[in-house]
């Protein structure tokens, strides 16, 4: 694909714990209701390890990235990014 | 809501043939008035829907042609199922349940050409449980038909609810007997229904290319006035003397329906365009309004499912978008955060201003509320719920602040009914 990273919420997997937000304060805000409120466009490359952190520590497996997540969502998202993160 | 009676008029195709009286055309009587169904070869009827730019008659308005080519040009990911929708689940539309009530043939011989097109085996008849009249005869059309065209074709009593319609709400419950949308991905053009790929198509469209099939592109696209040809099922309520279903011409102007639907009863302020779904637009800035997609869609409008709801001078604006957010509030599945809260918080908050005991901060909360809920679900029902909300806002601006602010309802102070 391109470089854009973009995230992406399960809505219907994500509960509202507002863990995503503590991972990456710069990048996620939470709305009215506890909810993530998603960068509009690409993750900036400076905040790439917040947007990982995020993915990683959500306990929903909610957040991925949204070119390289399928059906399962986030966690063949957060599956195959760790694998990258490792490597 | 009581407004299932249909509305004679001359642009009639759909609803051309016997009078709509409640009664289903019998197959005979559809085969002598129409023809038998032809056969035709699966590219040629592709090429035909995309040549008439028919546009899907669900609210999304996505064209039909493409849809089925998607599924046509990726063989080898099993054989398709088709789903007619016959859910319609909108309150005040009756277009699909009066369709389906008076030309079941219509809607059946749309499905049977979608499953020979595309090779399906299985067509699934999607039918809102609580239009009876129409389950009664899509269910008596089907009994009709030859054995081995029955032997394709099911029936579903879909649920209540303004989501069970929703396609992918569709294919869940056809799955799994649970009528909540779920996540899209993979496209249900390659798995949908029992993991294969699944054409999900409004019944009104399937009648549309059941007369596609016998009469041609060149045919379809001789009625209409704009862009986007052919006729189009519509739902007209309000002060009009005969509310119901009409079939126009797309692009006849509103102020024509309105006379089609036998003139004003009382002094309308603004109309409610393309369902609970859709966008509000003072009466002045649209009674020109071609009735058409591209031409709604240029003014900021949709045509959505067809409905045409125009509320008068004594109807409260606030009163009436309150209760529709009230009414999809509680349609929401209640699986995205967003759409749970974020719907119900703008159904308190508007109810709290229809009925005079508006907070300080709801006004502005309604506005930022519709904005933040916009594009956070599933399934695009907060977005729906949205539009109609922000649309009544800018539409009815005098009186939501003047309900906020002064405690008056403008519309009632007409009537002298100060509350
Ligand atoms: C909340 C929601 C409810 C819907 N309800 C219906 C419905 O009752 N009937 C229908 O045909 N389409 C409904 N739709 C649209 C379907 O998702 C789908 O786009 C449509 O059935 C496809 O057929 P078409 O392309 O012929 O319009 C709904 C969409 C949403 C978001
Ligand atoms: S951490 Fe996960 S579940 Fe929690 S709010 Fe963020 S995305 Fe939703
Ligand atoms: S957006 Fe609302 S209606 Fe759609 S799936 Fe989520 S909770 Fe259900």
């Amino acid at each position: 694909m391109s470089d854009e990273h973009r995230l992406k919420v399960d809505w219907i997997a994500c509960n509202g714990y507002g863990v995503c937000e503590a991972a990456a304060p710069d990048l996620i805000v939470l709305d009215d209701w506890g909810y993530p409120i998603l960068p509009d466009g690409s993750v900036p490359r400076e905040l790439m390890g917040q947007a990982r952190k995020a993915i990683n520590d959500c306990p929903m497996v909610a957040l991925s990235w949204e070119n390289r997540a399928s059906a399962t969502g986030g966690r063949l998202g957060r599956l195959r990014f760790g694998r990258r993160g490792r490597g | 809501m009581g407004t299932t009676q249909p509305v004679t008029q001359p642009t009639e195709r759909l609803l051309a043939g016997p009078p709509l009286d409640g009664r289903a055309e019998a197959l005979h009587a559809h085969t002598t008035r129409l023809g038998a169904l032809p056969h035709v070869p699966a590219v040629q009827m592709i090429a035909a829907l995309e040549a008439t730019g028919l546009r899907g008659r669900g609210g999304a308005g996505f064209p039909v042609g493409r849809k089925w080519r998607a599924i046509h040009d990726q063989p080898g990911l099993g054989v398709p199922v088709i789903v007619a929708n016959g859910a319609e689940g909108e309150p005040e539309s009756a277009k699909d349940r009066v369709l389906m009530a008076h030309r079941p043939h219509l809607v059946i011989d749309g499905a049977l050409l979608a499953a020979r097109t595309l090779g399906a085996d299985r067509v699934e008849l999607y039918l809102g449980r609580e239009h009876t009249a129409a389950v009664r005869a899509m269910k008596g059309a089907v009994e009709e038909r030859l054995k081995s065209d029955r032997k394709l074709l099911h029936v579903i009593e879909a649920p209540t609810g303004y989501v069970a319609g929703e396609s992918t709400a569709v294919v869940h419950y056809l799955n799994s007997k649970d009528a909540r949308p779920m996540l899209t991905p993979p496209r249900m053009s390659e798995r949908g229904v029992r993991n294969r790929p699944t054409l999900v198509q409004n019944v009104e469209s399937l009648a549309q290319v059941a007369l596609i099939a016998r009469y041609g592109a060149d045919w379809f696209r001789d009625a209409g006035r704009g862009k986007d040809r052919g006729t189009g099922l519509v739902t007209i309520a309000g002060p009009v003397r005969h509310e119901g279903v009409a079939e126009i011409e797309l692009g006849t102007p509103l102020a024509e329906l309105v006379e089609m639907a036998g003139g004003l009863t009382g002094n309308p302020k603004a109309v409610l365009i393309g369902g609970y779904f859709g966008t509000w637009a003072p009466i002045e800035s649209v009674w020109g309004m071609p009735l058409e997609p591209e031409s709604l869609k240029a003014a900021g409008l949709t045509f959505g499912c067809g409905l045409v709801r125009i509320v008068d001078e004594r109807t409260c604006g606030v009163g009436y978008s309150a209760r529709i957010m009230d009414f999809l509030a509680a349609g929401s599945a209640m699986q995205c955060g967003p759409c749970k809260y974020g719907l119900a918080d703008l159904a308190e908050a508007s109810g709290r201003v229809a009925g005079m005991g508006a907070k300080a901060t709801d006004l502005y909360d309604i506005g930022r509320w519709t904005a933040l809920v916009t594009g956070r679900g599933a399934c695009r029902h907060p977005d729906g719920a949205a539009q109609q909300m922000s649309t009544a806002l800018a539409v009815f601006a005098d009186d939501f602040a003047s309900h906020a602010d002064r405690r008056r309802c403008l519309a009632a102070s007409l009537i002298g009914a100060y509350r």
